[in-house]
């Protein structure tokens, strides 16, 4: 079996940092925080976004405040963990791995989940597919 | 029914105008009858002309031709709002009959359908014309007719609404008229058409449409909606005539659209009174003739009210461009209905889907999905949404 080539966490930032011009960057103590806004389409709203790695974990997607809105007051936003954070991949080892850049991973699967989330708002349907909850057991993050 | 998009777009949108045309696009493919549902129109009227004119018909000696007119003519044609059947105009022209009062005619043309035991079980005899119903599909409405051989030029007489005198009209110099509004100054569209379709006014399939038809059923769509029913609804061809009068020629759809709207709002409002509206082939004839004031004012706040949307919709106040794709929705319902909008986003999604499994998904900097042969863009990896 190949192993896998880890990303450094400065590297991560730089990749992010590159690709997204507006976007600022944070290591403290190996946790990397990266802050910037995203306007997936000409017609979508622009989100204020915050993207959260370590090594060794699932990085994880922040759109803090009240800027994600279920349809009814205390209603479920689709394929989330919680009202400000989107799920956008199925925590297993072939999903996302350590050699993968979050600017090229992380960052358009956000672009697209706001896609698909605004559609919902706009038609209560979600049209991005995905996996439930429930169907499987939370796995180990693949290091 | 979803249908397919036959244009087929390399890039994703990069505009508000460019989202918006494609969105317009679907909502009028998913309005119009499909290429299967014309062709099957265009044999069923096909095969009526061959039963007028067969041997051993009453009507052979006055050489009956079939042939369409209005929406489906000009390749304009939206299902009536909450209705699943089309409403198709034909034309049943006689010839070296006009010297036979209306009545006469009307009656022989329905013998003769009722004479096929087909036809008699789905005919109907409204005002002026024979209805054939399709059930489930559309219905042809067959308008007896004889030349006008005073003018020519594809003109004929038609019975007026009582059947009691002969009227004049000119559906294919109207057709002509349009097709001549839709190529005027649109220099690509004028090549397409020769390649594609006879220089002469014919039928057009649903898969080649200049912008100028997509205005007028665009028109139509609001029209239903915003009349919804009502007995002072504007008549199609008041739309189609001032589409084609004020259409600019601009390449994309939703300003083109927005052109016509301006030029119909300021015309308008520099006419308190009510205007005559000119049929274009025939100066004299007046589409508006049963206008009065209170019809006018109504059209009036009709095209005003459409203006506005589609204003706010391609230049929105930041508080509504904060709303995303939310509000445009909402304004797009309110235009065209919000099934045939919603409709239509779900072709989108499909699209988007498409592309991201296919590897086709790009992003461009600053997180802008886009398509992957767009240069700076780096491929989107699939992925899969997780959770409730």
């Amino acid at each position: 079996m190949n192993r896998i080539k880890t990303i450094g966490i400065r590297d991560q930032a730089a990749w992010v940092r590159s690709r997204n011009p507006g976007f600022h960057c944070d290591v403290t103590g190996g946790l990397l925080t990266c802050r910037g806004r995203l306007q997936p389409g000409p017609m979508n709203a622009t989100y204020e976004v915050v993207i959260q790695y370590r090594v060794g974990t699932w990085p994880k997607v922040y759109v803090p405040g009240d800027q994600l809105r279920p349809l009814e007051p205390g209603g479920k936003i689709p394929h989330t963990y919680a009202p400000t954070e989107p799920c956008l991949f199925y925590p297993s080892r072939t999903s996302w791995r350590s050699d993968m850049k979050l600017s090229h991973t992380i960052i358009p699967w956000l672009s697209l989940w706001l896609t698909f989330y605004e559609m919902w708002r706009a038609t209560g349907e979600w049209h991005g597919g995905g996996i439930s909850h429930g169907a499987v057991k939370e796995l180990e993050p693949a290091a | 029914m979803l249908l397919v998009e036959p244009q087929t777009h390399t890039a994703l949108p990069s505009n508000r105008a460019e989202w918006l045309d494609r969105h317009l696009a679907r909502v009028c493919i998913l309005s119009e009858l499909t290429a299967i549902q014309f062709r099957n129109a265009e044999e069923k009227y096909h095969a009526v002309g061959d039963w007028l004119a067969a041997d051993g018909s009453s009507l052979a000696v006055f050489a009956p031709e079939v042939y369409p007119q209005g929406s489906m003519l000009l390749g304009t044609t939206v299902r009536p709002y909450g209705q699943s059947e089309y409403d198709l105009d034909l034309v049943c022209q006689l010839h070296w009959c006009a010297q036979q009062p209306p009545l006469t005619i009307y009656d022989w043309v329905h013998q003769r359908m009722a004479a096929n035991e087909t036809y008699l079980e789905m005919l109907e005899k409204l005002k002026r014309c024979l209805r054939l119903n399709y059930a489930g599909s559309f219905h042809l409405d067959i308008l007896p007719a004889c030349p006008n051989d005073r003018i020519g030029n594809g003109s004929i007489i038609v019975p007026d609404r009582k059947l009691e005198c002969w009227k004049h009209s000119n559906p294919k110099g109207f057709a002509a008229w349009f097709l001549e509004q839709c190529r005027l100054r649109d220099q690509l569209a004028e090549r397409m058409l020769k390649a594609s379709v006879e220089p002469l006014p014919s039928a057009v399939p649903s898969e080649y449409k200049f912008p100028l038809q997509r205005i007028v059923q665009l028109m139509k769509r609001h029209r239903d909606i915003y009349f919804s029913g009502g007995r002072d609804i504007a008549r199609s061809v008041i739309l189609t005539t001032l589409a084609g009068r004020f259409y600019g020629g601009q390449r994309s759809l939703s300003l083109a659209l927005e052109g016509v709207l301006d030029g119909i709002h300021f015309a308008m409002e520099a006419t308190p009174t009510v205007p005559r509206v000119e049929n274009p082939t025939h100066p004299g004839e007046d589409f508006a003739d049963t206008w009065d004031q209170a019809k006018y004012e109504r059209f009036k706040s009709y095209i005003r009210n459409f203006r506005t949307e589609l204003k706010a919709l391609l230049y929105p106040s930041l508080t509504e461009q904060r709303m995303g794709l939310e509000k445009s929705t909402e304004r797009l319902g309110h235009l065209f209905g919000s099934d045939r909008v919603n409709d239509a986003i779900r072709i989108e999604a499909n699209e988007l889907n498409e592309r991201r499994n296919g590897g086709k998904l790009g992003i461009a900097a600053g997180g802008v999905l886009t398509a992957i042969s767009q240069a700076g863009s780096a491929a989107v990896p699939r992925n899969q949404f997780f959770g409730r």
